[in-house]
């Protein structure tokens, strides 16, 4: 039996049916790794690298292209029939993971679960894209309507965000939430072979995949938590690809058959600075604190000048039509921040950062470096991991802010909207916008359907936000992929931060 | 090769007193630290992260253990870090020591019932796991020092208290006690006069013995984040820190690493040589 | 003996109890689980709807019932975190510590109670004292110092063994080493003293003097006197290897049942953490009495009393 088989696959390998790529495997270790694989579930930056490659959503983007572009994904036609209202065509015989046929039973139970159950689990997802969704009409097995409240500028890029990623109704109904989501089934070119929650994700190619197959034979994703093990690791021939390794550690993955790659994700590391709690619910102090921050030594110092120093809380991945050009809202002047503390009254009283435990690439070494900065200016700044921040004492929190879809709300919308949770934990929130014109500025630049309008008013919001002065954007890290030589892959910049585009030409493994 | 049968130990060796002598000058080294450490230790110089000890390549004299990450004077955290790792080790250890003690006492004199329960006690905490206490603990209390003290204690403290209990016990049926009892001596008295003088020796041992391990606690718990909070140094802190960096800088890891293992070193050696000394009914 | 079995069972029962309560609220008092499970935060709506889901809104004694009623009948729950079933999380991780742990007590013992013996039988030897002064450092060095060194050294510098997984039988070779080595040294030092304390025994000397020949008395008298306070010495292990575990598996990213435990407190997943406290007291408990029993083996001397 053994023989035989060999027999066949040297047979096929002869015969050129088995190509190189056809056969390939990739171990890929990383940083962190998710609980189960609910495409609504898991929003997060560890889950991206995963679920992209296993769901797909009604209309896909075109990954790497600026700006924003569709193409067809499980709907092969969309059009906007009234303001609220889409329809979608399905494409037929799409095979589920679970070998059900995927229909419109199963985009309305995906998505109503989250925006009409409005189930728990799926809440960061709802709050996040989905809050202007009313609700998913089943007309035929192979036509749906999506209503939302009012007519939604961002709508096609919100269904075709990965948390719009289409899930099967049979399988959930059949096993509950928990053991369903821990099996992953999705429409993907590659499907769930094993999954052990936060360990480990094995990906196979999935044969009946409705497009293009898969490149890849299988896809491990290791969770290795240790920056040094996944260097080991790389270096030693246990992973084909590490991710989230520092700058300063790209000249330890130097060596025979390895490269590197350094990407600067569209992600601002993030300081909130409470709107609510003494001393920082003065302005002054809070300006003060922005003045007398100095990023370009952080990024110098930290990422090896490799990060990105911002200048406003936008990102050029945006593309022309909506990114304003030449915008520097950031300046570094302790004089300046020494000045408003004496104007403010400070007098040394402490000021209490929170963190959650190593959570942000760096964020350790980052808070001490503004503990001096700030200490220079005469500022009292403590320090602490925690597991659970405390709202109601807390003057800083650390926080990232990635851009989850192209657009000037892509980063904003989804962190800083009055249903955030800096906007509505503990007794004196962290965000309080106060200017009277902040929320019809916000509500401008989310719901106008003229794209000139919506920038116009983005830049007048962004002025306004340096006035509330609630967060301060410290720099778009810059991380290092290690990986071995001969492969190609490229930066999906209309995706979230962290995608790892493993679908059909976007990557390349030469043949060993 | 003749089998070494026993025969008088020798005194106190010249080794016992050299260890002695290098661990109390890692102690005052690390007690004035604030005198003779060359940077502050918290002072972050970005422009020279990273930088290796003296003997190696690019090494200077500036910082003659390194720098770490945040370029940091590796010489002066690690004097800083035996402050702070002995300081809680110390602390923690008297703590569970009084406790250990009192109880161990309490439940020796007293027996019956107030026995029954502090014995049972014990049990739940050797039965209880300790790494998992402590860090329960520390969530339940947040992570400020003297917290690691407290948590530091208690997951110790019942090894004391079977020793004085077994001691106790032991001496509760020798004649002076009995004597000093039926002279009508209350329990408290009993204890003082008559039994505690005795638990020394062995308490001097087991206190020099947990020493070390003590202190490997609280490096463990720092290094899995837990412990003491950036940017003080301690040893165990220094570790973790540096674990990220072990293929390009190994020092940062390195250097607290070694303190830590001679410091645990030699508390094991003086450790042993005193029990040699002191346990004279086992090779008497 | 079946009196003291019955007895030693009620009072493990009774320990176990307790521990459970002393788990169960120390836990839920230390805080929830929500920020772990939303680093980027989460509203309060949110949260409220998550906690009546999870019934973490019931006060604290109607959730103990609710775990204890559920548990008698072999349901210890869900991880809040992941949804798996938590005898599921612990069944597929268990494996790897008990292997790692296993094999490094076995390596333990098989270099230790040797290196003991022979450290206390040939005390002058130059060899064994070498052996003796290599004990004392692996007992001062701990476990993730060990770890990261070895992975620095055999796994970026020399490339030969592998740092991370379990995949292959080369994987296991370095975690083994590290957990062994202070395990080593403990009982290679315990051995030692545990034989010169033999070698004194007033009827060791008798038999010297009886003129038995070295080899017999080390074999008949020596060793056996030093097999009680060894089972002593191994049972204690037992528990050092669950806590060394817990930096192994950190260090060499082991899936094993260490980094369940510390991830739960960290994230306040009391099912995960509740079945680990009891299992860890469950080992603990019927480990004790394991020994007990080696010691009536070993020495019939022994009475067994409750």
């Amino acid at each position: 039996m053994n023989t035989l088989k060999t027999l066949l696959v040297s047979t096929a390998l002869a015969a050129g049916l088995v190509t190189g790529a056809a056969a390939q495997e990739l171990r890929i270790a990383v940083s962190t790794h998710i609980p189960n694989m609910d495409p609504q579930d898991q929003t997060g930056n560890n889950g991206a690298p995963m679920l992209y490659n296993v769901y797909d959503t009604l209309v896909e983007r075109n990954s790497f292209a600026t700006p924003l572009t569709f193409k067809p994904g499980l709907a092969t036609e969309w059009s906007q029939i009234e303001p609220t209202v889409w329809e979608f065509k399905l494409r037929e015989n799409v095979t589920m993971h679970d070998g059900t046929t995927m229909d419109a039973d199963d985009v309305a139970f995906t998505l109503n679960r989250m925006i009409v159950d409005k189930d728990p689990e799926l809440a960061p997802s709802y709050g996040r894209w989905f809050y202007n969704f009313e609700r998913v009409e089943v007309i035929d097995p192979s036509t749906v309507r999506i209503h939302t409240f009012r007519e939604d500028p961002l709508f096609l890029t919100m269904i075709s965000a990965r948390s719009a990623g289409i899930t099967s109704k049979e399988h959930y109904e059949a096993l509950g939430f928990e053991e369903a989501a821990l099996n992953p089934v999705g429409t993907g070119p590659y499907r769930v072979a094993d999954f052990v929650s936060r360990e480990r994700a094995v990906l196979e190619r999935f044969e009946d995949f409705w497009g293009e197959p898969a490149p890849l034979e299988r896809v491990t994703f290791e969770h290795v938590q240790e920056v040094a093990s996944r260097v080991t690791g790389l270096v030693n021939g246990e992973f084909d690809i590490v991710t989230n390794i520092p700058p300063d550690q790209e000249d330890a993955m130097q060596g025979d058959g390895l490269a590197t790659m350094g990407v600067t994700w569209p992600m601002f590391h993030v300081w909130i600075i409470s709107q609510g709690n003494e001393p920082t619910n003065d302005a002054r102090v809070r300006k003060a604190l922005r003045l007398c921050t100095d990023r370009q030594a952080m990024v110098d110092g930290l990422w090896g000048g490799k990060a990105h120093v911002p200048t406003a809380h936008q990102f050029e991945e945006y593309g022309a039509p909506l990114f304003i050009e030449g915008l520097d809202l950031i300046t570094f002047d302790p004089e300046e921040g020494k000045r408003l503390l004496e104007d403010a009254g400070y007098n040394g009283e402490e000021i209490k950062a929170q963190f959650p435990r190593s959570y942000y690439l760096y964020g350790d070494l980052a808070a001490q470096v503004i503990q001096q900065q700030w200490a220079d200016c005469g500022v009292n700044l403590t320090l602490e991991e925690v597991d659970e921040i405390n709202y109601d004492e807390v003057n800083v929190r650390a926080w990232s802010n990635p851009m989850y879809y192209p657009d000037p709300m892509g980063a904003m919308d989804t962190h800083w909207s009055s249903r955030s949770w800096v906007a509505q934990r503990g007794e004196r929130p962290m965000w309080q916008p106060s200017h009277p014109e902040w929320a019809s500025t916000y509500e401008t630049v989310r719901f106008a359907t003229d794209p000139a309008e919506r920038k116009a008013a983005y830049e007048k919001l962004l002025a306004l936000g340096e006035e509330e002065s609630g967060w301060l954007l410290m720099y778009e890290p810059h991380e290092i992929y290690g990986m071995k030589e001969g492969i190609e892959i490229q930066i999906p910049v209309a995706q979230r931060p962290y995608v790892l585009p493993l679908r059909a030409g976007e990557i390349t493994v030469a043949a060993d | 090769m003749a089998l070494a049968l026993p025969r008088p130990r020798a005194p106190a060796n010249a080794g016992l007193w050299l260890a002695g002598l290098l661990l109390t000058a890692i102690v005052l080294a690390g007690a004035f630290a604030p005198l003779i450490a060359p940077h502050e230790p918290n002072a972050i110089n970005m422009l020279s992260r990273s930088a290796p000890p003296v003997w190696a390549d690019k090494g200077t004299w500036a910082h003659p253990l390194g720098t770490d990450n945040l370029g940091r004077d590796l010489l002066s955290r690690a004097l800083y870090g035996v402050r702070t790792s002995f300081a809680i080790a110390t602390l923690g250890l008297i703590f569970s020591a009084v406790l250990g003690i009192t109880l161990g006492l309490i439940s020796g004199l007293a027996g019956g019932l107030v026995d029954r329960l502090i014995m049972g006690l014990v049990d739940v905490f050797i039965t209880l796991p300790n790494l998992l206490l402590l860090l329960c603990g520390i969530a339940l209390l947040g992570t400020e020092i003297w917290v690691l003290i407290v948590m530091i204690g208690l997951v110790r403290w019942e090894a004391y208290a079977r020793l004085v209990r077994g001691q106790v016990l032991t001496l509760r049926e020798e004649p002076f006690v009995e004597a000093s009892r039926t002279l009508g001596g209350s329990g408290l008295r009993v204890a003082l006069v008559h039994i505690l003088p005795n638990l020394a020796s062995p308490l001097v041992v087991m206190l020099t013995l947990s020493f070390p391990l003590v202190l490997l606690m609280e490096a463990g718990l720092s290094f899995l984040g837990v412990g003491v909070q950036p940017p003080t140094a301690s040893l165990g802190r220094m570790i973790g820190d540096g674990r990220d960096y072990l293929v390009n800088a190994w020092w940062m890891s390195g250097v607290p690493s070694l303190v830590l293992v001679a410091i645990t070193l030699l508390f094991q050696l003086i450790g042993d040589g005193v029990r040699d000394r002191i346990d004279v009914r086992a090779h008497g | 003996m079946l009196r003291f079995m019955t007895l030693r069972l009620l009072r493990a029962i009774a320990t176990m109890a307790v521990v459970l309560v002393i788990a169960f609220v120390t836990l839920r008092y230390s805080g929830t689980p929500f920020e772990r499970m939303y680093p980027e935060g989460l509203t309060p709506e949110h949260q409220a709807a998550l906690e009546a889901k999870l019934g973490l809104d019931q006060p604290i004694w109607v959730q103990f019932q609710v775990y204890v009623t559920n548990m008698l009948q072999g349901d210890f729950g869900r991880s809040l975190f992941t949804g798996e079933r938590v005898w599921v999380i612990y069944a597929e991780r268990i494996g790897a510590t008990v292997t790692i742990g296993g094999l490094a007590l076995l390596l333990a013992i098989a270099l230790g109670v040797p290196l003991g013996a022979a450290a206390a039988l040939y005390r002058h030897n130059p060899l064994t004292q070498a052996g003796m002064g290599l004990a004392f450092l692996g007992y001062a060095v701990p476990h993730f110092v060990i770890g990261i060194a070895l992975i620095l050294f055999f796994g970026y510098y020399l490339r030969v063994l592998p740092s991370t997984g379990l995949l292959t039988p080369e994987h296991y070779i370095l975690p083994v080493i590290t957990l062994a080595i202070p395990m080593i040294a403990t009982i290679a030092r315990f051995m030692r003293a545990a034989m010169l304390d033999a070698i004194t025994a007033p009827h060791v000397m008798t038999a010297a003097g009886k003129g038995l020949g070295d080899g017999a008395i080390a074999r008949a008298h020596i060793l056996r006197n030093a097999m009680i306070p060894l089972i002593t010495v191994l049972g204690l292990e037992i528990a050092a290897v669950l806590n060394g575990s817990i930096f192994v598996e950190a260090v060499f990213s082991l899936p094993g049942v260490g980094r369940v435990l510390v991830g739960a407190v960290a994230d306040r997943d009391f099912p995960v953490l509740q079945f680990g406290v009891l299992a860890y007291a469950a080992i603990v408990v019927a480990v004790s009495l394991i020994i007990d029993l080696l010691y009536v083996a070993a020495d019939p001397r022994v009475r067994l009393e409750g």
